[in-house]
């Protein structure tokens, strides 16, 4: 790099023309000159020349480019003056000396450079020949262009893959549901099926379940009519023997777990030996399964058995 | 103009170069991000909703098949549909059950307080058969093409003294959809 390897800075400061010259990264020396206050530029230039010249005959070659500090600003004229003399580019300043990495220079040549700095720009300089120590910390705590070049390179780096994430992540989305062809409607129609399979589902015992579990209850008894209903009661009608037979028939009704708060609404004696009776219950709210599981029979003495034997029997329902 | 004014002018504009480019780009980038990533929480929400929903229908569904048959792992139809399609569904159910429907007739639909979407449609039906046919009736009304509700059921002898004619009058009934096909 040209600008790193020949760098001359000329600082001015009253009466006075600090010359710097910075090669293949080292200080190669500091010089001054004295001029006249009314000297032109054209004449500072050639001094500034003549300086240099004198110089580069034990100390290499000249400046490729050159920039100029001081309490004047540099009008164009002088800068092309300056440019023409010296033979070399002239920058501004500013940028510059971040651009020539001077917090790579041994301490004493800080102090050098700070030296002729602080002569001509004091806010530029203002620190660094303090100490060794704290003109290394101050230069190091201020992050460069580069620094923060590279923090919002990796902020942004950041953003974008989060961005990338999102997009992604909403692309899946987006095929899922269009895969599965998802609408709102789709959802209402969801909630209406949730909607029926429930009622459907605490609709209570059906028939066919009351009607298997009575079948099982009940073998021997001929019932002459039944009727149910589902939100209201289950109805049994039939001629009986005696009240004896009934009761024992509202006894196995309330064994039944399809039915619930059985009891004998009606019984009157038509002929000698019948009695024309009523027994009537609720389907039980809690039961929901399509049959009814077998009972296991409960142990029946002869005694009992032979009672049975000799009711009435038929072909139950 | 000394330098310092120069940079205080460039940073100036730097900024207002910032300013614009976050109005006119940035904001509407930002926007346009926002409403994607709550699109994305949206569908997200959508879909475990949905998800969530169709995995608890097919549980329910699983249980009540044994109950109303095959019919409850199809959509609700209409009404217009399923003035057509209960009665022959019904009256295929009891003659598959050993019996002989007499009548079938329309009742009409009936509105359920608790579910705003749905109307039972309820046909009322006459049957003759044999006693021990009539489990068999009801055994496969439970497998019916359509989800079949046995609202009301009457089985009795019309004359006492034939004891193997039964006379059955059923009300039964099947969710529609409300307000599809309604007269």
């Amino acid at each position: 790099m040209p600008d790193r390897d020949n760098l001359l800075l000329i600082a001015r400061l009253d009466q006075k023309m600090h010359l710097l010259r910075y090669c293949a990264g080292q200080i190669e020396d500091l010089q001054t000159i004295d001029f006249d206050q009314n000297t032109a530029d054209e004449d500072l230039a050639l001094l500034v020349r003549q300086t240099l010249s004198e110089a580069s005959d034990s100390k290499g070659a000249l400046p490729t480019i050159f920039t100029l500090v001081g309490d004047v600003v540099p009008s164009a004229e002088a800068v092309s003056a300056y440019e023409k003399a010296i033979g070399a580019t002239y920058r501004r300043a500013e940028g510059l000396f971040e651009l020539n990495e001077l917090d790579g220079l041994r301490s004493d040549q800080i102090i050098a450079v700070g030296a002729a700095i602080a002569a001509a720009r004091p806010e530029k300089a203002i620190n660094l020949a303090a100490s060794d120590h704290s003109v290394t910390a101050g230069i190091n705590s201020r992050p460069s262009w580069r620094h923060w070049s590279v923090a919002a390179v990796v902020l942004l780096a950041a953003l974008a893959l989060w961005y990338a994430s999102d997009v992604k992540q909403a692309q899946r989305l987006n095929a899922a549901v269009e895969e599965a062809s998802l609408e709102a409607k789709d959802l209402t129609a969801l909630n209406t099926d949730l909607q029926v399979a429930r009622y459907l589902e605490t609709a209570g015992p059906t028939f066919l379940a009351i009607l298997d579990e009575f079948s099982h209850n009940t073998e021997g008894f001929i019932i002459d009519e039944m009727r149910y209903e589902r939100d209201g009661q289950f109805t049994v009608s039939a001629v009986s023997r005696s009240s004896q037979q009934i009761n024992r028939l509202a006894a196995e009704l309330s064994k039944m777990r399809t039915l619930s708060s059985v009891q004998i609404r009606s019984q009157a004696t038509k002929d000698r030996d019948k009695v024309e009776y009523k027994l009537v219950a609720v389907p039980s709210k809690q039961y929901f399964a399509p049959f009814a599981p077998p009972i296991p029979e409960p142990e029946v003495s002869d005694q009992q058995s032979a009672s049975i034997d000799s009711e009435e029997m038929g072909g139950g329902s | 103009m000394s330098a310092r004014d120069r940079r205080a002018i460039l940073i100036g504009a730097v900024l207002i170069g910032l300013a614009v480019l976050y109005r006119v780009a940035l904001t509407p980038l930002f926007d346009q991000w926002g409403q994607a990533r709550a699109d994305v929480t949206a569908q997200a929400a959508m879909l475990d909703q949905f998800e969530g929903k169709l995995e608890r229908r097919s549980d329910i569904r699983k249980r009540l098949e044994p109950r109303y048959g095959p019919g409850v792992h199809q959509s609700l139809s209409t009404a217009d549909e399923a003035r057509v399609a209960f009665p022959r569904s019904v009256q295929q159910a009891i003659q598959q059950g050993g019996a002989a429907t007499k009548q079938v007739e329309v009742q009409g639909l009936r509105r359920l307080r608790d579910l705003p979407g749905v109307e039972l449609l309820s046909l009322r039906v006459l049957v003759t058969c044999k006693p021990d046919a009539i489990p068999g009736i009801f055994r496969e009304l439970s497998q019916a093409e359509l989800p079949t509700v046995v609202e009301s059921v009457n089985l009795r002898m019309p004359n006492r003294g034939q004891r193997q004619k039964w006379e059955a009058t059923l009300v039964v009934s099947t969710p529609t959809l409300a307000g599809r096909g309604n007269p």
